[in-house]
């Protein structure tokens, strides 16, 4: 007359206890790991190491004093003549010279629009963001020798400028950009890699609407019949001949503009790329959409 | 991948441009600020042209293409390049050729820049003002324009009581001149010890 055996209590049991886990299951004593924290290790203000008293205490003095004498930050006194130059925008100059350099050795491909993202992706030319750098200044150097044609956005440029492309038969834009837009724009590749959606260009600050808004300087937000008026005067106060460009056999692409939304050229902002697979992903709300055309 | 896209990740190499345009109009387009303006890039050159030959004043339009232009080097200072680079601007024309200039207004330049007229009949101007061809350039069409301006306004005539006034404005600026010498005079007297 036997009892039940251990074996047959041991399978009853388990059928009753929950399913094993990570969670349920204990080493045996001699497997356990030591308990952390305990005794003495090289962690700590001193790090067992033999550091001065101010140290240990915490008792130090504040950054920057040099024991008595005046410190390097107050020793030079703040002048009035650089004030907010920490907020200046600045913008990078690009020679005319160097562009067309550029275009002769098959690094800019003049066939098509060329903006900061070109200018960028040369290598050649580098502008950084975080430095308040806030786009490219087309500068007046090596203006007699350019013969390109060519249609350019920049950020900055002045009027001898601006004549000696459109004298070409090209076009020139002043466009604004933000400093997010600008991050995107400098390192394409990185940016994309982010997974984030194309951002919504900013329009201008107020002290450079003005300049964004006038047809002298092309800027993007200007009036299209100034603008047009404004070559023609431009042409006709240095003294050239403004070429017909309705007659050009690359007429779309030296007339071809961005939105003062968009960021990229053919590319909308709020789609995301995906270089991976190798699709654009769009937004397919309407609100979504319509947020990112307003 | 898009063609749009491998274009904007490394430097532009020439390829094929398929033509993805997505047409992306935000409520800031250039349509939506300014409605009913387009741009023109015809260079609007044969309008004004035509304007210019039928206006009966001045237009100032100058068909740049026919004017003689050259180039040589300016005067002045500025070391090695002054001495190399062509920046100033000869600039002549036909006047009798010339259609932009109202036909009552050439025997005024004729007579009164006679000046500037070459023997074969052309105007003559030049300029080495800056330092850049361009501005030099556009110096010289400045001062042909203000030229042909100044003959549009008839010449001030002067009346006698006009030249009266002017005669006694110069006799009194004239007494006054002599008045402060001799106070200046007459101060630097006082402080000598002659008369002690």
């Amino acid at each position: 007359m036997s009892g039940p055996k251990s074996t047959d209590l041991a399978l009853q049991l388990l059928r009753k206890l929950p399913r094993i886990g990570i969670g349920n299951l204990k080493p045996l004593p001699q497997f356990k790991s030591k308990p952390y924290g305990r005794g003495p290790r090289n962690t700590g203000i001193d790090g067992g190491r033999n550091y001065p008293e101010q140290q240990k205490k915490g008792s130090q003095p504040p950054m920057g004093f040099e024991g008595g004498s005046s410190p390097y930050y107050t020793r030079h006194p703040v002048q009035w003549y650089y004030r907010d130059h920490h907020l200046k925008r600045q913008y990078p100059p690009l020679s005319m010279f160097s562009l067309q350099r550029s275009i002769d050795i098959g690094l800019i491909d003049a066939s098509s629009p060329i903006d900061l993202v070109t200018l960028c992706n040369t290598q050649i030319y580098k502008i950084d963001p975080t430095q308040r750098h806030f786009g490219v200044n087309l500068t007046e150097d090596g203006l007699q020798i350019f013969k390109a044609k060519v249609n350019i956005e920049v950020q900055w440029t002045t009027e001898a400028v601006i004549a000696a492309v459109e004298r070409n038969g090209g076009t020139i834009t002043c466009a604004y950009f933000d400093p997010y837009s600008l991050a995107a724009m400098t390192d394409v590749k990185r940016f994309f890699e982010k997974g984030i959606p194309i951002p919504r260009r900013t329009l201008p600050p107020e002290n450079c609407l003005e300049f964004y808004s006038d047809p002298k300087s092309r800027g993007y937000l200007a009036d299209p019949a100034e603008v047009s008026r404004a070559r023609v005067e431009l042409a006709q106060k240095l003294g050239y001949q403004l070429p017909d460009l309705t007659k050009d056999p690359q007429y779309e692409m030296l007339t071809r503009r961005k939105d003062p939304r968009q960021v990229f050229y053919d590319l909308e902002p709020g789609w995301i790329v995906n270089l991976q697979d190798e699709v654009v992903l769009k937004p397919a709300d309407e609100e979504v959409r319509q947020y990112y055309r307003s | 991948m898009l063609p749009v896209i491998s274009r904007l990740l490394r430097s532009s190499v020439p390829r094929v441009h398929h033509h993805c345009r997505c047409g992306f109009k935000s409520i800031y387009s250039l349509d939506k600020l300014y409605p009913n303006s387009k741009f023109d890039y015809t260079g609007a050159d044969n309008q004004y042209r035509e304007a210019a030959e039928k206006s009966e004043t001045f237009h100032g339009y100058i068909p740049v293409e026919e004017l003689q232009v050259s180039y040589s080097r300016s005067s002045g200072p500025g070391g090695q390049n002054v001495n190399k680079v062509n920046t100033k601007v000869d600039v002549r024309f036909d006047i009798e050729k010339a259609k932009w200039i109202p036909n009552h207004l050439k025997p005024l330049l004729r007579e009164k820049h006679n000046t500037r007229i070459t023997k074969e009949g052309e105007f003559f101007i030049q300029s080495d003002k800056t330092r850049s061809r361009d501005y030099n350039m556009a110096d010289c069409l400045d001062k042909i324009r203000y030229i042909i301006r100044q003959l549009e306004h008839p010449e001030v005539e002067v009346t006698p009581e006009d030249e009266a006034i002017i005669a006694y404005r110069q006799r009194k600026a004239a007494a006054e001149r002599l008045r402060e010498k001799r106070d200046n005079s007459l101060k630097k007297e006082a402080r000598r010890m002659d008369n002690f």
